[in-house]
């Protein structure tokens, strides 16, 4: 997945917003009301999401910034599928955060079912994120491969590349399908372990590509008269 | 959806797709693993195209067939392989291809 200058700027807007609004809210909105115990995750919360923003625009942007030239039209779909999830994610960080923001100031909030209103508008927004993330995770896999150097692994090759592609995107997949249940959890639990799981997919994902990169060039290495 | 469920149904198919996971394949080296006529094995292959579970690259006169499955795709294939749907139908591998 990639996208291309034109989405990069439109979402760096957007994690700008979300910048200011953690800048106003931490640094100039004093003398309102918080629950005390809620202070502190709310602010890191709100502090955090710009973040991640701003991680996941910059890797997609990274991606598409030098596509193969032999790419042409058959980059279509990678940058459709990149752009959907890019400008999608950001706007539902950039509505979780206002959420967060609005909890933070400990308003009189309608409730709803016994829960603020917000609660329940968070948890929605939350879930359409995840699945906007699963069904882009899904499709991963059918994008066209384009063999680039990666790091640590070097080039995985056209046999490679798209097993590397598909156990890729199910590593993640599941990451994310395991995290599920935390939408539910504290925020400190939650937290605690989306970062865990991350960390154990990131950790699979390198080992992944090593292997396959290392298969590759043992294959290009062999001679003719050693291959099977 | 239907076109993918029609295209996993059948037993010759799903091995297709199971050859082409190992590697991308041209139509005549998968034609080597099975014991049928080749406008058979075209008829599979615009089955498979429908379904966008492949995909084609024509360069020169060989056509090489590419694999474009989804996660929830390959995890369907792999269900439909466990459960056996559609066994009893397919054709047959050649002999030196069996013990695959």
């Amino acid at each position: 997945m990639m996208i291309d200058r034109r989405t990069a700027l439109l979402c760096a807007g957007m994690v700008a917003l979300m910048v200011l609004a953690a800048v106003v809210r931490v640094a100039f909105i004093h003398g309102a009301v918080l629950v005390a115990r809620q202070e502190t995750p709310l602010l890191w919360q709100i502090c955090l999401l710009p973040i991640i923003a701003a991680l996941l625009v910059l890797s997609l942007y990274a991606n598409g910034r030098h596509p193969p030239v032999s790419a042409g039209a058959k980059a279509q779909p990678s940058y459709e599928l990149g752009q959907r999830l890019s400008i999608g994610c950001c706007l539902s960080l950039l509505l979780i955060q206002g959420l967060l923001i609005l909890t933070s100031l400990d308003l009189p909030l309608t409730p709803w079912l016994g829960l603020p209103l917000v609660h329940w508008i968070g948890l929605a927004v939350v879930i359409a994120m995840v699945a906007l993330v699963l069904q882009a995770l899904d499709q991963t896999p059918k994008l066209p491969w384009f063999d680039r150097k990666l790091y640590p692994a070097g080039e995985l090759g056209p046999i490679y590349g798209p097993r590397y592609m598909r156990a890729r995107a199910k590593i993640w997949l599941l990451c994310l399908v395991i995290l599920l249940p935390c939408i539910y959890a504290g925020p400190r639990l939650a937290w605690l372990s989306v970062l865990i799981a991350f960390a154990i997919a990131f950790v699979w994902d390198m080992t992944l590509q090593v292997h396959y990169g290392r298969r590759w060039k043992i294959e290009q290495s062999m001679t003719p008269d050693c291959k099977p | 959806m239907n076109s993918v469920f029609k295209a996993l149904s059948d037993p010759t198919r799903r091995r297709i797709l199971q050859l082409l996971r190992e590697r991308p394949m041209t139509a005549g080296q998968i034609a080597e693993h099975f014991d049928i006529a080749k406008p058979t094995l075209s008829a599979h292959f615009a089955v498979l195209r429908e379904a966008d579970l492949v995909y084609s690259d024509k360069m020169g006169t060989s056509v090489t067939y590419h694999l474009k499955l989804s996660v929830l795709e390959d995890a369907l294939l792999s269900f439909a392989e466990t459960v056996g749907v559609g066994l009893g139908g397919g054709h047959a591998l050649k002999p030196s291809r069996r013990t695959r």
